[in-house]
């Protein structure tokens, strides 16, 4: 694969509206969770993003993907865009009295391509791992030729369908996202949308490069990952040695990192049959919450920030590392050890997506 | 360019053939669209199913609504029972992902596996990807399925958008085995506003891939 600039990268999250504002919830170890506006759960709190009211009738969705495509910068023409999400505007569906017509036309990727002017579009739904996902598919499209230019965006809103979904699934902390920590319980819900348009060419203006990506599946099970941790790990070697690299090369590693007992667990023992020295790891899910299709592209655009600092921030609700993520993870900032980082990301069904960056 | 080495269009599912496939693959919690695209994989490899694939072969699984039926009963439950009382089975059932992961399970498939959805074009855009997938060597060949099933959401299409849907939507699927070829294309797929065909594609089109003797290329532009 040849390497892709990032032209653009943008995101928000319950972390800051901005990436820079993001940085010190982030270095802070900030756990910015509340009870909603839009609807409440039991007073579970959720990374909700603040400002974010839509009209009635209209989705959420909308109002935040208007929100990052109001800061795009002008697109090439024919640019391809890939759209990341597992509900999109499905909250339009929950206002829907029985007797109205929903609104099935104003769906999120015609917004999407109405708010971007790009026809050319494809909505990748990899559950959990759909933001990576779509950005490796931009990323093999643009190496190939396919197009001059992409942009990827992941979004993802808090909603009824999805909260009550992983609250049958029994899958929330009692108290508050605990990533790779021993004592974890469960996640937490995010919402949030992050932006990246990509290209081969204009690496003046390049504000870093994607190097290598894969994806592979576990054939496990329809929700769990495969606790051995056998099949990401060799997804992660495949792609360093398709970058010719080694593991000590690797400077810092953003993480899925739910919360989870089973994907935390799954992680730490991938990461372990990979690196035999341990290198810094975070997961941004303590501190914006778990914003499922956003997530991915939010870990690449963060990413961006961290190499800038040259440090990955503490781990959010850390207190004790799991057994196997010490040496990992840590309650302090952690100096990268290169300019490599390596995003992880993780799907239902067993869907796993790696992305190597590296900053200019 | 795109080998089809195997293909199949399946427009309608027996019983008989739902049933046999879900007590052979223990689908006994599965749900209509993950069952309806097992049955189509089997019909389309009767007789090696289920293990006929080498590990490593990609799988794209393609579709304008989805599992809808699951989605919409799912949305029943959140206004008849508490949050934490819905079913586990469903909400991971609604995930239009699920039947990738089902897939992959039940082949053995460990190798790139997606889920996407367009409305416009969803063969033409699946068919894209898995060029781009087999021209990046990521794969050595791609299982690939595009497929729709029939319930209240697409029985309604023609009421609630008749500019848009004239006649429902058929529960159908299409299989492809895939593999990257540089030998001169028999099909040409070019995209156009007239999608009256299977998924999205034109008629003459449709046509086309009905109708070519297997193997044969397909060029995308």
């Amino acid at each position: 694969m040849n390497t892709i600039h990032i032209l653009h990268a943008d995101g928000i999250s319950a972390a800051g509206n901005t990436p820079q504002d993001a940085v010190k919830t982030f270095y802070d170890a900030a756990q910015p969770f509340r009870i909603p506006s839009h609807f409440n759960y039991k007073d579970l709190k959720l990374g909700v993003i603040d400002g974010l009211a839509s009209e009635p009738g209209q989705s959420r969705a909308f109002a935040l993907i208007q929100r990052l495509c109001s800061r795009l910068p002008a697109l090439p023409p024919n640019t391809r865009l890939y759209l990341a999400t597992t509900v999109g505007a499905i909250d339009i569906l929950e206002q829907a009295a029985a007797d109205e017509k929903p609104d099935c036309t104003s769906l999120l990727l015609q917004e999407a391509k109405r708010l971007t002017h790009c026809q050319d579009a494809i909505l990748v739904a990899a559950a959990c791992a759909s933001g990576q996902t779509a950005t490796a598919m931009a990323m093999r499209a643009l190496s190939l030729n396919h197009c001059k230019y992409a942009l990827v965006i992941g979004i993802d809103i808090t909603s009824e369908f999805v909260t009550g979904g992983f609250a049958s699934l029994r899958a929330y902390s009692k108290t508050i996202a605990h990533p790779y920590d021993v004592n974890r319980d469960g996640l937490l819900l995010g919402e949030g949308a992050g932006a990246l348009l990509l290209s081969q060419d204009d690496a003046s203006q390049s504000l870093g490069e994607l190097i290598s990506a894969f994806e592979s599946c576990d054939a496990s099970h329809i929700t769990a990952p495969d606790l051995t941790g056998e099949t990401l790990a060799a997804l992660i070697n495949r792609t360093l040695d398709d970058a010719h690299l080694t593991p000590n090369d690797i400077g810092g590693i953003i993480g899925h990192g739910t919360g989870t007992v089973f994907n935390d667990a799954s992680e730490i023992a991938a990461l372990n049959r990979v690196f035999a020295t341990p290198r810094p790891l975070i997961s941004i899910k303590g501190n914006t919450g778990h914003t499922l299709g956003a997530t991915g592209v939010l870990q690449i655009v963060y990413a961006l920030q961290f190499l800038k600092h040259g440090q990955l921030p503490p781990q959010a609700g850390l207190t004790t590392p799991a057994q196997g993520a010490e040496g990992f993870v840590s309650t302090k900032p952690q100096p990268l050890q290169s300019n490599l980082v390596l995003s992880l990301n993780v799907g239902f069904g067993g869907l796993n997506s790696t992305i190597l960056l590296q900053s200019k | 360019m795109l080998l089809v080495k195997q293909q199949k269009f399946i427009e309608t599912f027996a019983e008989a053939d739902i049933k046999a496939v879900k007590s052979q693959c223990g689908l006994r919690r599965a749900d209509h669209f993950t069952a309806l695209a097992t049955t189509a994989i089997k019909l389309t490899f009767p007789e090696q199913f289920p293990s006929f694939l080498p590990a490593d072969t990609g799988l794209i699984v393609t579709s304008s609504f989805g599992p809808h039926r699951t989605v919409f009963a799912m949305l029943d439950d959140i206004l008849d029972y508490p949050e934490d009382q819905m079913l586990p089975t469903k909400f991971s059932h609604s995930v239009h992902n699920a039947v990738a992961s089902y897939l992959g399970t039940i082949l053995g498939l460990k190798g790139p596996a997606f889920a996407i959805s367009n409305f416009e074009s969803p063969l033409v855009e699946a068919l894209k990807l898995a060029d781009t997938l087999l021209t990046a060597n990521l794969c050595p060949q791609l299982l690939l399925l595009a497929i729709e099933e029939h319930a209240l959401l697409t029985q309604s299409l023609p009421t609630l958008y008749p500019e848009r849907y004239p006649s429902e939507p058929k529960e159908a699927a299409a299989v492809f085995l895939l593999e990257s070829s540089s030998e001169p294309a028999a099909v040409v797929l070019q995209p156009n506003d007239s999608q009256d065909g299977v998924f999205g594609l034109p008629v003459e089109q449709s046509n086309a891939l009905l109708e070519t003797p297997l193997p044969y290329t397909i060029a995308l532009t």
